[in-house]
């Protein structure tokens, strides 16, 4: 791809420039924090396509995540399958299960949607824990083998991050593709207004369905692929909680903002991680997080306006404000 | 020829019959108007042919093909297109989105060929892009085709309605009450627009409160009252019919001006 006006240009060295700062840092520490922030941007991303795209609120990615990296270990571990076809299935399994789980769950009202698919996330997660003979219950499953790619093995952190950024770029250039495109548009069409949407010729349903494969699909290769760089995967990193982590990186990055949501992954990764001392408030930081984003800047950080628009406000003194807009 | 036929229309809202044994036949390249008074059951009637509502009994051939049973975006594809009453458009989406959004039935890019922009995504893109610009061009909004369509004038929302449905290349095209809130030059323009989306082969059915604008257009008109159709001529012996001036002169239905 080649830039088409200087700010492309500069876009791209500033891309170029980051992407090369953490090898002259050359810690291990930081390449692993950046490993896991192009996990994240994936899910982000992917969970954007439901939640700020299509106006669907899935409120249980951490599912198709988890069965990602549950379905790529035992291929790997069980069936002998070489990473690269278990990375591809674990995302077409997840794909399946999502357009499954998103059939029925279509015919539900918003708030039903988010409800039900809170309880899928508990409910695969209970599935995780309890069979024990198939994915070693609690404990977790061990050894799962660092990913082979023929010519390369993956097995410092500064690979898996070369490799976790090159798959968020991936999933950055599809989506954005898909969304530019002729399926997103309708997504998008059908966020807007649905009777609209189906009154000029989009099939909502098969939209719909289709809109939770593709995220659960993206969603299914994150899974594969922290499961093949920790080497180790529990049910713990696939709770509901796991899930609102999510839901936050894509709530900082703005609803329906895809750049936004690399952003997001990467700031509340990393934020916690840099105040090693925040470590344990990791939820707290995300749920505060998600509160305040939802109150001050429902666009996401990219979007000022309304903080501005509120400032002003205040300047302005109590009583010029208004009585802060109605329709 | 009839290019839709509908017989024995019957729909009901609880204990409220909003459309009775209904029975119209539209000629295929004509304007046919439908009047009525308030609550007379012409959108549900709208909302019975594009398949928005499901009617209690009756059956509607579009070209020999009943399509009571075809789904909303399905009938699209056959050439049944509505614009809406209280105007539907894609509001976050800028106004050449939502002229694109009417190729959608027209165009096949999937997921994978759009994910990976192959060369024929590509071309259908540009392609729709183009149209959809002769589009906005055609009715007068191509200044504002980059504007969110929430924010354009209330006359441009109807302009940019009308366009999507054009761009799905209508047979029938059904219009709710198209002139409402539009300024009588506006009013006179759009008329002048009907003539020529007839005139391009697509046939028209026009709801309008608008007597003047609706007479001047429509070929023929079908009047609606309580659900029921009362009469249906040429505008000359409309205007005429003791029961048509009974149901807008003396029954107090009193919008007849717009
Ligand atoms: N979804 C609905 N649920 C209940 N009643 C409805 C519904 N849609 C329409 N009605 C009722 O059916 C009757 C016919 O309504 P309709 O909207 O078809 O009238 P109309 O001829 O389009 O009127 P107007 O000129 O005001 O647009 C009205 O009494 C209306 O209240
Ligand atoms: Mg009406």
């Amino acid at each position: 791809m080649i830039p088409a006006s200087p700010g492309g240009w500069a876009r791209a060295a500033g891309l170029a420039l980051a992407g090369v700062l953490p090898f002259l840092l050359d810690n291990n520490y930081v390449f692993h924090l950046l490993a896991m922030s192009g996990i994240y941007m994936v899910l982000a991303m992917s969970l954007n396509l439901l939640i700020g795209f299509t106006g669907l609120f899935s409120l249980g990615h951490a599912a198709f995540y988890g069965l990602g990296a549950y379905a790529s270990a035992l291929l790997t571990q069980d069936c002998g399958l070489p990473f690269p076809a278990a990375f591809a299935l674990s995302g077409l399994l997840a794909a399946a299960f999502g357009a499954a789980v998103g059939f029925p769950a279509l015919r539900l009202r918003a708030i039903f949607l988010a409800i039900a698919t809170m309880g899928l996330n508990e409910i695969v997660r209970l599935f995780l824990t309890n069979l024990d003979g198939l994915t070693g219950g609690p404990a977790g499953l061990p050894g799962i083998p660092e990913p082979d790619l023929w010519l390369v093995r993956l097995g410092q952190p500064r690979d898996f991050y070369v490799a976790a950024m090159l798959l968020a770029a991936g999933t950055y250039l599809v989506l954005a593709n898909i969304l530019s495109g002729r399926p997103g548009r309708a997504l998008i069409a059908i966020r807007d207004d649905e009777t609209a949407a189906r009154s000029i010729g989009v099939d909502v349903t098969a939209y719909k369905v289709a809109a939770f494969g593709v995220s659960a699909f993206f969603a299914g290769l994150a899974g594969s692929f922290f499961a093949h760089y920790l080497t180790y995967i529990s049910p713990d990193s696939f709770g509901l909680s796991e899930s609102f982590a999510i839901i936050a990186m894509v709530s900082l990055g703005g609803l329906g903002n895809l750049r936004g949501s690399l952003w997001g992954a990467f700031l509340l990764c990393s934020i916690p991680e840099i105040f090693r001392s925040l470590q344990d408030f990791r939820e707290l930081i995300y749920g505060l997080t998600l509160v305040l984003i939802i109150r001050v800047l429902p666009d996401g950080i990219a979007d000022w306006r309304p903080l501005a628009a509120r400032w002003r406000q205040w300047r302005s003194g109590p009583g010029l404000g208004g009585e802060g807009g109605g329709p | 020829m009839n290019l839709a036929e509908l017989r024995g229309i019957s729909k009901s809202f609880g204990g409220l019959a909003a459309l009775r044994e209904v029975d119209m036949a539209i000629e295929k390249g004509e304007i046919r108007g439908l009047i009525g008074p308030n609550g007379a059951g012409k959108t549900t009637l709208f909302n019975i042919m594009a398949g928005n509502y499901r009617a209690d009994a009756g059956s509607f051939r579009f070209e020999g093909r009943e399509l009571l049973d075809v789904a909303v975006n399905d009938r699209v594809s056959l050439g049944v297109v509505r614009t809406f009453q209280n105007i539907r458009l894609f509001g976050t989406m800028t106004a050449l989105d939502n002229v694109r959004m009417g190729f959608h039935c027209r165009t096949a890019a999937g997921w994978l060929a759009s994910a990976f922009n192959t060369r024929r995504a590509a071309g259908e893109k540009a392609w729709v892009t183009g149209e959809s610009e002769r589009l906005l061009a055609e009715l007068d909004i191509l200044p504002y085709r980059n504007e969110a369509a929430k924010n354009l004038s209330y006359g441009n929302q109807r302009r940019l309605e009308i366009a999507r449905a054009l761009a799905s290349r209508p047979r029938l095209l059904m219009l709710d009450e198209p002139a409402a809130g539009l300024n009588e030059a506006e009013g006179r323009q759009l008329l002048e627009r009907i003539r020529a989306i007839r005139d391009s082969g697509v046939t028209v059915l026009v709801v309008e409160h608008d007597m003047n604008l609706l007479m001047a257009v429509s070929d023929r008109v079908t009047v609606l009252a309580h659900g029921q159709k009362i009469a249906e001529g040429p505008p000359a012996e409309v205007q005429a019919d003791e029961r048509v001036i009974l149901e807008y002169l003396g029954g107090g239905a009193g919008h007849a001006a717009g």
